[in-house]
């Protein structure tokens, strides 16, 4: 982990245009060690985008993005190497097994040597059943590849997740699962921005949750001061404005 | 530059090749050109041994049947010596093609060489000669190139390309990476063949006398450098057959 003090995350007036377009305008946004931050927003709103500019895929037209206070469109190795992101689609080689997936990535993410049985662990503790460790990602759900995604997550131990709607496509066990997964690795101190669309695992999981809105952060609040069915009516009425 | 994930990308790019079939149809092209290549080239080079062989005769006699002359006059009668062809010539031509064939000798003046190809062919012939060389030099880089380029762009498609990019990998590692595996695995699939099928052919046919056999091994050697430290860096996640392939791209014989 890092010895960073002060916000793992950090937007300053962070903003992209794609031509007339104004995807983000003007991001203001904290993400402290420890703390898991959910973002909602209507499709198109905005919040991929933002990821996207975490990771420095987009260069920002304005502004700034800094994880553990590296700007990351300056230190951009540097940035990614604290980061784990896990996408909608998890994205692996068909051709080899999840075992290999993940013992390819974690090596380009620079663990030397990581072990079978650590591996192994990791992959039945994101909730893969072992028989599938060695079959080949071909035959793989959709939720079956997330879970290699979250071994990933869990191996790396990372001060910084970005999560672009990972549990769509879990079924609830494994949602279940990869919720109590997210709240360890909080307690652990990672820190964590997950963008979702399901209202009740931000109210379950996360400790604050921003609302977006045609590229603005129209609300921020601590979920600990908000029931599901208020975080709905919040919600809803934002989008009906 | 972090040499471990360029590692591991080239191992990882060998090892996703030998799963492509189309990448396995490329290098059987190849090798098909490869033969080729040789089979014409080896044929064009005892041919133009041949007619050297031939010429020099002919002049020879010429010069044997003068009459009997005052050597003044003799010495600017001349004589036309011939270029003998290199013997390693039906692998790469060299420079023969550009510098001229033959020299005449005679009294009081330094002729320079005459009659090269290159003056009185198409300028095809800078680019166009198919021999074994022309196929490592010029048809394998191109094929690097084209391969690095599409599995970039197939990585882009399926996502896995900002999978890597997401842990930190700078897109200088990942490209000197993926060239290196091409290139690596299209000489392990290629090298073998030159050094254990051509070459001794070649040998065997009696184009090399007894006397090149070293300038034989020196050949293949710089076309197949050893680079097996890479594939026991990887053991974990690949081991390679122990063959011999080319790192370096010798210039000419
Ligand atoms: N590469 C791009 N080029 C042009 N426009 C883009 C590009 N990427 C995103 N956009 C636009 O930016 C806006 C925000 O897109 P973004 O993907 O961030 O939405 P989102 O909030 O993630 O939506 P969803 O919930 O559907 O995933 C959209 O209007 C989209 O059309
Ligand atoms: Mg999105």
């Amino acid at each position: 982990m890092s010895h960073h003090d002060g916000p793992a995350l950090e937007a300053i007036n962070l903003s992209k245009t794609f031509g007339s377009l104004h995807a983000l305008k003007n991001l203001c946004l904290k993400v402290e060690p420890g703390m898991i931050y959910s973002m909602l927003g209507a499709n198109g709103a905005g919040k991929t985008t933002t990821v996207n500019l975490f990771l420095n895929f987009l260069e920002p037209s304005g502004g700034q993005a800094k994880v553990l206070g590296v700007n990351v469109s300056t230190n951009t190795s540097q940035a990614r190497s604290q980061i784990t992101y896990i996408p909608e689609q998890v994205a692996l080689y068909p051709d080899l097994t999840g075992l290999e997936n993940l013992t390819y990535f974690l090596q380009l993410a620079g663990h030397r040597g990581p072990n079978q049985p650590v591996l192994r662990g990791a992959l039945e503790e994101a909730g893969l059943a072992p028989e599938f460790h060695t079959k080949r990602v071909q035959g793989y759900s959709k939720g079956m590849r997330q879970k290699v995604g979250v071994a990933m997550a869990l191996v790396r131990r990372s001060s910084v997740l970005l999560l672009d709607e990972p549990m769509s496509g879990l079924d609830p066990a494994s949602a279940n699962e990869f919720s109590n997964i997210l709240t360890r690795l909080s307690r652990q101190g990672a820190a964590i921005f997950m963008v979702t669309h399901d209202l009740y695992r931000v109210k379950q999981l996360s400790h604050r949750v921003g609302i977006m809105k045609r590229g603005q952060l129209v609300d921020e609040r601590e979920t600990r001061d908000l029931e599901t069915t208020e975080l709905e009516k919040l919600y809803l009425e934002h989008m009906r404005l | 530059m972090n040499r471990t994930q360029v590692q591991t990308i080239t191992a990882h790019e060998i090892r996703q090749g030998f799963q492509n079939k189309s990448f396995l149809a490329l290098t059987l092209l190849v090798l098909l050109l490869f033969a080729v290549a040789t089979v014409v080239s080896t044929n064009a080079h005892r041919r133009s041994q041949q007619e050297i062989r031939v010429l020099q005769d002919t002049v020879a006699r010429q010069w044997q049947e003068q009459p009997s002359r005052h050597p003044h006059r003799v010495a600017h009668y001349g004589y036309l010596a011939f270029r003998p062809r290199s013997p390693l010539g039906f692998f790469d031509f060299g420079v023969s093609d550009f510098t001229g064939n033959s020299i005449f000798l005679e009294a009081h003046v330094q002729n320079s060489a005459n009659f090269s190809e290159a003056r009185q062919d198409s300028s095809l012939l800078r680019f166009g000669t198919l021999t074994p060389a022309f196929v490592f030099q010029t048809l394998i880089p191109l094929l690097v190139i084209f391969l690095v380029g599409t599995t970039i762009t197939k990585e882009r498609e399926s996502g896995t390309l900002p999978q890597t990019l997401s842990l930190g990998v700078g897109w200088k590692e990942l490209l000197l990476g993926k060239t290196l595996g091409n290139l690596m695995l299209l000489a392990m699939l290629t090298g073998p063949v030159l050094s254990f099928v051509t070459l001794p052919a070649a040998y065997a046919s009696g184009s090399l006398g007894e006397q090149n056999l070293i300038r034989l091994i020196l050949l293949a050697g710089f076309y197949c450098s050893d680079q097996h430290y890479l594939s026991t860096r990887n053991q974990l996640y690949l081991t390679t057959p122990d063959t011999c392939h080319r790192s370096v791209p010798a210039s000419g014989v």
